[in-house]
């Protein structure tokens, strides 16, 4: 079964944090698709102005052939003064590694050259650019990138350049998209022309086809690019993006690491993530304290009232506010007060009831031997001479003192028990001795006493004065409960190895809410006395290892029950032992 | 780097060679592969003084004419035989015998005799005193076998031979250490292109020559470059027998036209050192106070009209010109041509017509041996030591040399002689000033450029060495990187 304070919690935590997540997981996704778009979209910018750089940067090396161009033609100029200008331009635009003029049968006319011309008008592989034929990009043995670019002269004959890409290379080595990514360029016919990552450079020189790269299949598709893609590169998934350098027919492929070129996106994503989480660590904890902070004062209460069910009644809850538990607790405290103010009147009362009891009880136990006294000294003034009631004064008086002094004795014992001396009696024999002797009480009262002893000796562990003053209490209570013409039993048992003794009556019976009391001190059923003997037979019982019960029922009688644990031994035995 | 510990031979190096002469200077295959083989008795350290190799030390004596060299004693042969006294002087002898080497070998031509002192002991008693003698003791030690092998000292020792690769196995008993690289291929590549795309497929771990346009191309997370000084300068040298260049007013003239760090910052993309004598410049003896050259083409014109030079406006087939020369240019060979084409109009803004020829390097060579040429764009090992001057620039007379150029200038030929002579430190610096300075007045070339190498090395390679030393050099210490697998490269 879940805390309140649990399901608080989880309360708060759904009620605050489950939009919250609604909300960021619609976040995130819409996050993911606009940054992808505009990565995208970035690196198309770049993918494009790369394109229009490299566009320009071919185009630019057409112009310059164009100027030199114009300054060969219809200049009239001698061929040492072309050969001079052909060398300056090579001079001036490193572009170009040589210059040479050819006729119209393709021989060289004037170079740049020192020895023999190396370059000749491209043919039927060459595309168009501007006007200039320029040849399929080749790597030279000195590792450089070189393309024949030639342009047809007005007059006759061609004007063929070997425009040196080395300054492309670099350009394609420029572009960076974050720290991965780089830039591919490639041919029409799908040759790698560039690449960005210099471990790949060797495909370069190896002139590897790109026919089978994912965006230029796609740009072959959609000639109007632009494209993208996402795709197994060489180092793992790459976001690539194409652009086409329209002017030669080459493509710029732009490739970054799709964990870089989504990164922004990742981590805001991961932050948003930790967010969420966060807040809904931070409600489950707040829901947690507001749940106990809400619950402690009913626990407190529930705490309280089993203290007080306990008897704790000093039990007392903290109130610390002014709102509706605030004010349960209070009316705790005050019910707490209350029931120690009312415990405290019964006890009071209790003590006053009791001392009354008590009060009467002495007066009535002592008022009858000191009348009797009284009469009896009245009387031996008179008849002091009579040497019979001199006698009789005699055993009067002593009578009536021994009655007071066993009063006196009671009183005693209930403050301050006797010490007992145990040794093996017979019960049997004891009941029999002490039921004998009271057989005249009985016949005076009217009432008839009778032993029903078990057969054979029933010992037990005891002392002979306490259990007979037991006994008496127990017999004389029966006399007196019992009108005459009745019969007081008493019977003696054997169940296994326990002793069992009961004096029965057929008198008038015990009240059963009196019942539970009945062997309290000054309890007492009868209308006189101080209510002392069972609460003294029981604890003499008690002290002997032995229980007593009654079981009564109004109008047909009480029996009083004893049971002792019967010893082995015998009084002869333990003396000689 | 990492800490390299010597442990046992492994793993294989493979270094590539592009035959296609890229730059001047370089080592070609055959070449190559025996650089690794063979060791000499001294090298050459930064500063021009010969270090020891197979030579653990030397002295002189007092009046310069015996000179004790200690041979190390743990050097063997591959064949595992030791090289001992006897031995290094049978290869001295042999080198001795050739006529060319007392033509061309100043410090050499002084030998008088051979002799062992001991077991790993050489005495070499000299006609005359020689500073020369150590620099030109970079002999490699060599024996053949009955069947005619060539077998030396290095670091690597060769198991199969073909004419498009080399293979090579550690020489464990290498004098200096064994080689951390259990196996050496040295492979032939008739370009550039094919040796580079090689090692960016990590089929080769090396390539040997890279030129500057290419360096920054090559590098790369898996592949370094090492540049260091190479010992050659790029230098148009003039046929001082032509007379329009007999006057040394008119080289002084031609060198003053020449803007040296527009060539190096344009044409050798900054990757050279400024040249403008002959002599090294980091050698211990150059005196730095020596003004060389500067850009001056207003000096050039103004000397030149002192002359009497003048523009003269020819017909229409011909530049005007104060006068002419022709510059040859070995054929395919890009850096020279660009190099001869800005020189050409650097002159021209002087007024002077260097004409341009290309011709084969063997086409080449023999013009300059007999003298038809006017100038000529070539790399000359000018460096490290100063027995190279001596070798390129004395007189011709009863020592041949390389001097080929027709240039001959007494003042210059005193101060070459005490060089060559000199007995200690004092006399040789003082020697070189003035032979710097005398070369500065008539000066026999146009020095352009000192040449900057450069090597490709997979980073698969460890290579301890310190920046500015050629990486081959020390490729006996090369290590396979344990943290690196080939799949890395």
């Amino acid at each position: 079964m879940k805390k309140i304070t649990t399901r608080f919690a989880f309360l708060m935590a759904a009620a605050a944090v489950l939009p919250l997540l609604a909300y960021g997981a619609v976040s995130i996704l819409s996050l993911r698709a606009g940054t992808k778009q505009t990565v995208i979209q970035g690196n198309l910018n770049v993918a494009r102005r790369s394109a229009e750089q490299i566009n320009l940067y071919v185009t630019s090396g057409v112009k310059i052939l164009r100027a030199v161009a114009a300054d060969l033609q219809h200049t009239g100029l001698a061929p040492w003064q072309q050969d001079r200008i052909l060398k300056n331009y090579v001079l001036q635009f490193p572009e170009f590694t040589e210059l040479t003029l050819l006729d119209d049968s393709g021989a060289p006319v004037v170079s740049s050259r020192i020895g023999p011309p190396t370059v000749s008008v491209p043919g039927s592989d060459s595309v168009n650019v501007e006007g200039a034929l320029m040849s399929p990009f080749t790597v030279d043995d000195d590792l450089l990138p070189t393309a024949i670019v030639a342009i047809r002269l007005s007059g006759g004959g061609w004007l063929v350049g070997l425009l040196n890409l080395e300054e492309l290379w670099r350009m394609v080595n420029r572009i960076r998209v974050g720290d991965h990514g780089v830039a591919l360029l490639v041919s029409g016919p799908g040759q790698l022309l560039a690449h960005g990552d210099p471990a790949e450079r060797s495909r370069v020189a190896r002139g590897e086809n790109m026919l089978l790269h994912p965006l230029i299949m796609a740009l072959q598709r959609s000639p109007n690019g632009p494209v993208s893609a996402e795709y197994q590169g060489t180092h793992g998934p790459v976001l690539g993006v194409a652009a086409p350098v329209t002017a030669l027919q080459w493509t710029v492929v732009v490739e970054q690491p799709t964990s870089e070129a989504f990164a922004i996106a990742s981590r805001l994503q991961l932050q948003l993530g930790v967010a969420i989480g966060a807040a809904l660590l931070l409600m489950v904890v707040a829901g947690y304290k507001s749940g106990r902070s809400f619950i402690q004062p009913i626990f407190a209460l529930m705490r309280g009232t089993r203290a007080l069910a306990e008897g704790h009644l000093g039990e007392r809850v903290p109130v610390d506010s002014t709102d509706e538990l605030g004010q349960l607790g209070q009316a705790f405290n005050n019910m707490a007060d209350r029931l120690v103010e009312l415990q405290e009147d019964v006890r009071k009362k209790e003590r006053e009831s009791m001392f009354g009891r008590v009060a009467v009880g002495l007066v009535h136990d002592l008022s009858h031997p000191i009348q009797n006294i009284g009469n009896s000294c009245k009387l031996i003034v008179k008849m002091f001479d009579d040497v019979d009631y001199r006698e009789s004064f005699r055993k009067t008086v002593e009578r009536e003192l021994s009655e007071v002094k066993r009063m006196m004795d009671d009183l005693r014992n209930i403050a301050k028990p006797l010490p007992l001396e145990k040794f093996p009696i017979d019960v049997n024999r004891a009941l029999g001795e002490l039921v004998e002797s009271m057989q005249t009480t009985a016949e005076r009262a009217g009432l008839t006493i009778d032993r029903r002893l078990v057969f054979g000796p029933l010992y037990i562990e005891g002392d002979l004065f306490a259990l007979n003053r037991v006994y008496r209490n127990l017999i004389v209570n029966a006399f007196q409960a019992t009108a005459p013409g009745g019969e007081v039993i008493v019977r003696t048992m054997r169940q296994n190895d326990v002793a069992v003794i009961e004096v029965a009556d057929t008198g008038c019976g015990i009240p059963t809410d009196r019942l539970e009391t009945i062997f309290e001190d000054f309890a007492t059923t009868k209308r006189r006395g101080l209510g002392l003997g069972l609460a003294i037979s029981k604890k003499i019982v008690e002290q002997l290892g032995g229980t007593i019960t009654v079981s009564s029922e109004v109008g047909r009688g009480s029996t009083f029950t004893l049971h002792f644990p019967m010893t082995k031994a015998r009084p002869s035995q333990r003396a000689a032992g | 780097m990492r800490e390299l510990e010597p442990s046992p031979p492994t793993g294989t190096v493979r270094i590539g060679v592009p035959e296609g002469e890229t730059q001047s200077g370089d080592v070609g295959f055959q070449q190559q592969w025996r650089f690794f083989t063979q060791d000499p008795f001294t090298t050459r350290g930064p500063d021009g003084r010969p270090q020891g190799r197979v030579a653990e030390s030397w002295e002189v004596s007092a009046d310069g004419l015996t000179w004790e060299i200690h041979l190390r004693p743990n050097v063997t042969f591959h064949d595992g035989t030791a090289l001992d006294a006897e031995a290094a002087k049978q290869v001295l002898d042999a080198v001795l015998a050739r006529a060319s080497t007392r033509a061309s070998s100043p410090g050499l031509a002084e030998v008088r005799q051979v002799a062992t002192a001991g077991p790993h002991t050489l005495v070499i008693s000299l006609a005359r005193p020689s500073a020369f003698l150590m620099d030109e003791l970079d002999i490699p030690l060599t024996k053949k076998d009955p069947g005619g092998t060539v077998i030396g000292t290095g670091p690597f020792k060769p198991v199969t031979i073909s004419p498009r690769e080399v293979v090579l196995q550690a020489h464990e008993g290498y004098h200096l250490g064994s080689p951390a690289v259990h196996e050496l291929i040295v492979k032939f590549y008739p370009t550039l292109r094919l040796a580079w795309a090689s090692l960016l497929r990590g089929e080769i771990d090396a390539v040997s020559n890279v030129p500057a346009d290419a360096l920054e191309f090559v590098k790369s997370d898996a592949v370094d470059t090492f540049s260091f000084s190479r010992h050659f300068a790029h230098v148009i040298v003039f046929n001082s027998a032509r007379p329009q260049l007999r006057p040394a007013a008119v080289r002084r003239a031609l060198n003053a036209a020449i803007d040296r760090q527009a060539l190096i910052q344009s044409v050798l993309k900054g990757r050279a050192q400024l040249a403008d004598s002959p002599v090294w410049p980091k050698h211990w003896a150059h005196d730095a106070s020596v003004r060389g050259y500067s850009y001056d083409a207003s000096l050039a014109r103004a000397t030149l009209d002192a002359l009497g030079v003048h523009v003269q406006r020819a017909g229409g087939a011909t530049v005007p010109a104060r006068f002419r020369f022709t510059c040859t240019v070995p054929q395919g060979h890009a850096v020279h041509e660009r190099l001869a084409l800005m020189i050409q109009r650097q002159l021209y803004d002087v007024g002077v017509d260097m004409q341009l020829e290309s011709r084969p390097l063997s086409e080449l060579d023999t013009m300059l041996r007999v003298g038809d040429f006017d100038a000529a764009i070539v790399d000359l090992s000018s460096g490290p030591t100063l027995s190279r001057v001596y070798q390129f620039w004395r007189s011709p007379g009863d020592f041949r040399g390389f001097n080929m150029f027709g240039y001959e200038n007494a003042e210059a030929d005193k101060w070459l002689d005490r060089l060559r002579h000199a007995q200690d430190d004092a006399s040789t610096r003082t020697a070189a000033s003035q032979l710097q300075r005398v070369l500065m007045d008539d000066p026999p070339a146009l020095f352009l450029a000192w040449i900057e190498g450069s090597r490709a090395i997979s980073r698969r390679v460890a290579v301890p060495t310190e920046a500015g030393r050629d990486p081959f050099a020390d490729l006996w210490r090369w290590q396979i990187r344990r943290d690196m697998s080939p799949t890395e490269q």
